[in-house]
């Protein structure tokens, strides 16, 4: 075997196996001096391995990489809880000016009340209109033996199923919400539907959309239908006395932007005044503020005004002395 | 007491023999420094591939097998590539080392 060949079968094998190889380093002493520093540099090379493994590096890069995750991550934390909180602020504002809205707007539809007279939903306006209750009947029939008796005023309205555990005979009476006219509604004059002919002209609407009465032989005269009505329209649970408080409320709540006009030659001021003490559409108020302080209106104001609490707010306005003249903006 | 084995043994090369200290010597432990120091700087002329599985093979103990598992290359090519290393290094520690 020649030096190289030897030489080759080293770096293949990393170490000396053949009998040729063996008889080839027995007799050549650079092949020799070549195995020995091999042999010599593999030791250094495991010894390199050892040193550079130490004992506890594990541990130590280890402890060194959760410090730098917590270094890394602390600065975070603040960010983030901050984050978090803000946006949990955000939904409770979100939810509680969705309520708001709700509450605003919802009171602002149309009044339904739920009568037999209600007419039908093409003889309606979409304009409201306040409540006004016909008076109670005196010629009112009596009951029916199995009908309940009348319930004490309560601020809950009867459960449907309570008013017709007694009922022999059924009718729906569709309740148009956001739709009926109320004052239509509660005028006492108005014609009513024979009973039964919503039911009849029709199908049935939902239950929690409907108010189930008697169809008695009795009922079906026109003093009993009256009475029929106005004892729905008296029950302070009734649905109709909850959606005309509602509506009152609304409409004190709405403000109408009106314009006092000055006869002093000051210059015409524009302001909103609550419904109830804005003048009519159409209609001026003029008054007469004295220099005492005493605000006199020209003429008495319409029934149902409260002059009382306009001249207070007219008061406020700081005018001067002189003759104004109100009506709505418009 | 009697030693096990039958033949006796002088106590003084006994004691010698159980006192003696493995480890290499003052000079022996000098030229292993500076021979791994000749490794690391031969080491560090090697190519990368070569690198690699001379530290997989030699250093680590890997079989080729595993070496060309962990390489993502062929046994055939781990093993002409680790002859070529252990040739580039023992050409580099003969110029380096005396």
């Amino acid at each position: 075997m020649r030096c190289e060949e030897f030489r080759r079968e080293l770096d293949e094998t990393g170490e000396i196996t053949s009998p040729a190889a063996r008889d080839h380093l027995a007799a050549c002493a650079d092949c020799a001096r070549a195995v020995a520093l091999w042999e010599e540099a593999r030791a250094a090379l495991r010894e390199l391995d050892r040193e550079a493994t130490p004992p506890f590096l594990h541990a130590r890069v280890m402890a060194h990489l959760r410090a730098a995750e917590r270094e890394r991550l602390a600065p975070r934390r603040p960010w983030r809880l901050a984050a978090r909180g803000v946006a949990a602020l955000a939904a409770l504002l979100a939810i509680s000016f969705a309520g708001w809205i709700v509450w605003r707007v919802a009171p602002e539809a149309p009044v339904p009340v739920e009568t037999k007279a209600a007419p039908r939903a093409d003889e309606r306006t979409p304009e409201p209109a306040p409540v006004t209750l016909p008076p109670p009947l005196p010629e009112a029939p009596p009951a029916p033996a199995t009908a309940s008796p009348p319930r004490a005023p309560s601020t809950r309205p009867a459960p449907v199923a309570q008013r017709e555990e007694a009922a022999p005979a059924e009718e729906a009476i569709p309740v148009m919400e956001g739709q009926a006219k109320p004052a239509a509604v509660a005028e006492p004059s108005a014609t009513p539907p024979a009973l039964g002919t919503v039911a009849e002209g029709g199908a049935a609407p939902p239950a929690h959309l409907s108010l189930s009465r008697r169809a008695t032989p009795e009922r079906e005269t026109a003093e009993g239908t009256r009475a029929a009505r106005a004892q729905t329209a008296r029950q302070p649970g009734g649905e109709a006395l909850a959606m005309a408080a509602r509506y009152a409320a609304a409409t004190r709540s709405v403000e109408i932007a009106c314009i006092l006009f000055a006869d002093t030659g000051e210059p015409p001021r524009s302001l909103t005044l609550p419904e109830p003490l804005a003048p009519a559409p159409g209609a001026e108020i003029g008054f007469t503020l004295l220099p005492d302080g005493e605000l006199r209106f020209d003429e008495p104001l319409p029934e149902g005004s409260e002059p009382g609490a306009l001249a207070e707010r007219l008061r406020r306005l700081a005018l001067s002395p002189g003759d104004y003249r109100l009506r709505r903006d418009g | 007491m009697p030693l096990a084995g039958g033949d006796e043994e002088e106590p003084s090369s006994r004691f010698e023999r159980e006192l003696a200290d493995p480890a290499p010597g003052p000079e022996a432990a000098a030229r292993g420094s500076e021979l791994r120091r000749a490794v690391t700087r031969a080491l560090a002329r090697l190519t990368p591939e070569h690198r690699e599985v001379l530290l997989l093979c030699e250093m680590q103990g890997l079989s080729y097998e595993e070496a060309a598992a962990a390489l993502g290359c062929r046994l055939g090519t781990v093993r002409s590539r680790l002859a070529r290393a252990r040739w580039a290094l023992r050409q580099h520690l003969e110029g380096i080392w005396p």
